[in-house]
């Protein structure tokens, strides 16, 4: 355990240092702005009330769970498998006395907390903002439950992210194959609506089934168990081709 | 019994693998409500148009502002697929005025009340018409619709699990509601563009009497709820949805559209034309565009450009001398002035014949030449002609071209009164 934790630890001090981290941040929150900015010149000179009486932060969740979400998971991701391998510093985590499964975790911890820190940053700035953009006052508890819920769709989609690290030899490869899978499943899910459960993609927003009056928790039951398989599906393939590869 | 990692690792996957399609696969198998519901409307759709003789149809929609009335329409549709025809009564209200309204249309005359007077219109079907109209299409079958479901499947998104399914009586009854904290903001943004611009535009509003929405517009709740029979026909269906809006003062109102649709009387609507005995009746044939009072001279101008004016050079001159039964006969001639060169058309005689189109009156002509040529004649304001000679009639019949590409010739031929 001790281990595990130091590699976390040590994991999370890398991802500090990255500028991609803070860039995450800097676009998020510029996101959101320019989503109240939005918000605001449609209500006063269309009239639009783009939001209706929805919170301000589910509609910025819902454009930047589809965007700038899985760009930076992605970014991340790849620079903390394929991108240690290319520059060589994974040698300096894998001399460590840590098992690599240890290490593999620590690093998908990593990446989990990353994803996390994202969505509450998010979280807290929409809510800010959304004080001079609502003229009501959101619901708290729904805005929250909204976001804890999309962490585990961004979470699958991180494994797939650093399984295909661990198949890659280039960060670009990585990058480009990333997009390619993300925008096959949501085409897949476009064009055979029937058959989206299939594609992870497709519950990008399943948070919105906690938002109604009517909960339908079979529905729930049945997604969580879907991201749950993909999440084993993804995480044992990951770790066995990060296992197999050679320094 | 100890397994060794790889075991364990391909163990794990297979789980996850395990969980992850009987989950997915029997969320696929369950459906949604949305998919239930699209599939009752599509069995709807096909019994109604080939799986069954006869049915009825009572179709109110309703629009109101502030839970005030302020249009609304009452229909009863029958329909009668064996026989191919259709009786539709019905009121409409608009501005506090009620008008009543009344049709039937089956394979050989359309009948209409006028309200006013108590008296009928009679129109004979055009002999040539052809008869694959159905009185009643499936809409599914069509290729826009299809298309149109993959668009619609893709952005329902999240919104198909707010369909619930209860079963009653060996009847599923579906029900969907959408409060204002629920609508997605592509949705509300797209909904309220739609009703300040196109549904309720400065022209409309000024029409109806209503106050306009100018801000604050958003979608403030949607309800529908449909019944689906043993037969798996959708019987009943009603659906709500209210739009909040405030005025140019500034005064938010509450716009409400309300759309009830009942399906009956299936295999037991009786459809029959009225009983027009002792009743004032105005007969009339379907594409009779001409009658005696067209008999007379019509004139077209050849001009021409000469400097930076336009000369008179002569005279196309048609005169119908004879119109019987929808069959007119006439000639055609020119005259200009001495000298000048036009690309005549020469002199010729024509006729038409009333069952060789149902959509013009085609004119037979032999040109200066000799051969056989066709030409679409059509009423133009009230009393004139507008002409096109030299024509090519598409296959279909319902469309044409002229050959004609004379600049000085026009097709409009003024009515001569001595």
């Amino acid at each position: 355990m001790e281990t595990l934790k130091a590699v976390y630890i040590n994991e999370i001090f890398k991802i500090s240092k990255k500028k991609k981290f803070f860039l995450a941040l800097i676009f998020s929150f510029f996101s959101v702005i320019v989503a109240a900015i939005a918000v605001y010149f449609l209500n006063n000179f269309a009239g639009i009330r783009i939001t209706g009486s929805s919170d301000f932060s589910i509609m910025v969740l819902s454009v930047l769970s589809y965007t700038l979400f899985p760009l930076f998971i992605a970014f991340i991701c790849i620079d903390m498998f394929v991108g240690e391998f290319v520059d060589q510093t994974i040698k300096l985590t894998l001399t460590c006395p840590a098992p690599r499964f240890k290490v593999f975790l620590g690093k998908i911890l990593a990446i989990a907390s990353f994803i996390m820190t994202n969505l509450f940053f998010v979280m807290v700035s929409s809510l800010l903002v959304s004080i001079f953009v609502s003229s009501s006052m959101p619901n708290l508890i729904k805005v929250f439950l909204a976001y804890i819920m999309e962490f585990f769709p961004l979470f699958v989609f991180a494994l797939m992210v650093v399984l295909i690290s661990n198949i890659a030899k280039g960060t670009t490869s990585a990058f480009m194959f990333t997009i390619f899978i993300f925008l096959v499943f949501n085409g897949l899910g476009f064009v055979f609506p029937y058959f989206k459960s299939l594609f992870f993609t497709s519950s990008f927003d399943w948070y919105t089934l906690f938002l109604g009056s009517y909960i339908n928790s079979s529905k729930i039951i049945r997604l969580f168990l879907i991201l749950l398989g993909y999440s084993i599906m993804l995480f044992t393939a990951g770790y066995y081709l990060f296992e197999k590869k050679d320094i | 019994m100890k397994f060794n990692k790889k075991s364990k690792i391909f163990g794990m996957f297979v789980l996850g693998a395990v969980l992850l399609l009987t989950s997915a696969f029997a969320d696929i198998a369950l459906g949604s409500g949305y998919y239930n519901l699209k599939t009752s409307i599509k069995t709807t759709a096909a019994e109604l148009t080939d799986g069954v003789d006869n049915f009825s149809v009572d179709l109110i929609a309703t629009a109101k502002v502030d839970g005030k009335v302020f249009a609304e329409s009452i229909s009863n549709i029958k329909y009668d697929i064996n026989k191919q025809a259709i009786e539709i009564s019905g009121t409409d209200l608009q501005k506090g005025k009620t008008i009543e309204n009344y049709s039937y249309h089956d394979e050989n005359q359309r009948i209409y009340k006028n309200f006013e007077d108590g008296s009928y219109s009679v129109i004979e079907r055009h002999k040539s018409r052809k008869n694959d109209h159905k009185i009643i299409e499936n809409p599914f079958e069509e290729e826009q619709a299809i298309d149109a479901e993959t668009i619609m499947d893709a952005l329902v998104g999240g919104l198909e699990n707010l369909i619930q399914i209860e079963e009653t009586d060996n009847k599923k009854i579906y029900i969907g509601n959408i409060s204002d904290k629920e609508i997605p903001s592509l949705v509300n943004a797209i909904s309220s563009f739609v009703f300040k611009y196109s549904l309720l535009d400065e022209w409309t509003v000024e029409r109806l009497n209503i106050p306009s929405p100018k801000s604050n517009i958003y979608v403030k709740e949607a309800s529908g709820k449909a019944i689906e029979n043993e037969e798996g026909i959708l019987e009943s269906s009603i659906f709500t949805a209210s739009m909040s809006a405030k005025d140019s003062k500034g005064i938010e109102h509450i716009y409400t559209v309300e759309f009830s649709i009942d399906i009956k009387d299936i295999n037991s609507t009786l459809v029959s034309a009225p009983n027009l005995d002792g009743k004032e009746v105005n007969y009339t044939k379907e594409g009779y565009e001409f009658d005696e009072k067209f008999i007379g001279q019509y004139k077209s101008n050849i001009v021409e450009v000469e400097g930076n004016s336009f000369v008179k050079r002569g005279e196309r001159i048609i005169e119908i001398t004879s119109v019987a039964n929808g069959n007119l006969k006439g000639s055609y001639y020119e005259v200009y002035d001495d000298g000048y060169e036009t690309n005549s058309l020469g002199s010729f005689e024509f006729s038409s014949n009333y069952d060789e189109s149902e959509h013009y009156t085609i004119i037979n002509y032999r040109n200066s030449k000799g051969e056989m040529k066709q030409g679409v004649m059509h009423r133009s304001n009230m009393q004139d002609l507008y002409v096109s000679f030299g024509v090519e009639i598409d296959g279909d019949g319902r469309g044409y071209r002229s050959d004609i590409s004379d600049d000085s010739f026009t097709s409009e031929f003024v009515r001569v009164f001595e």
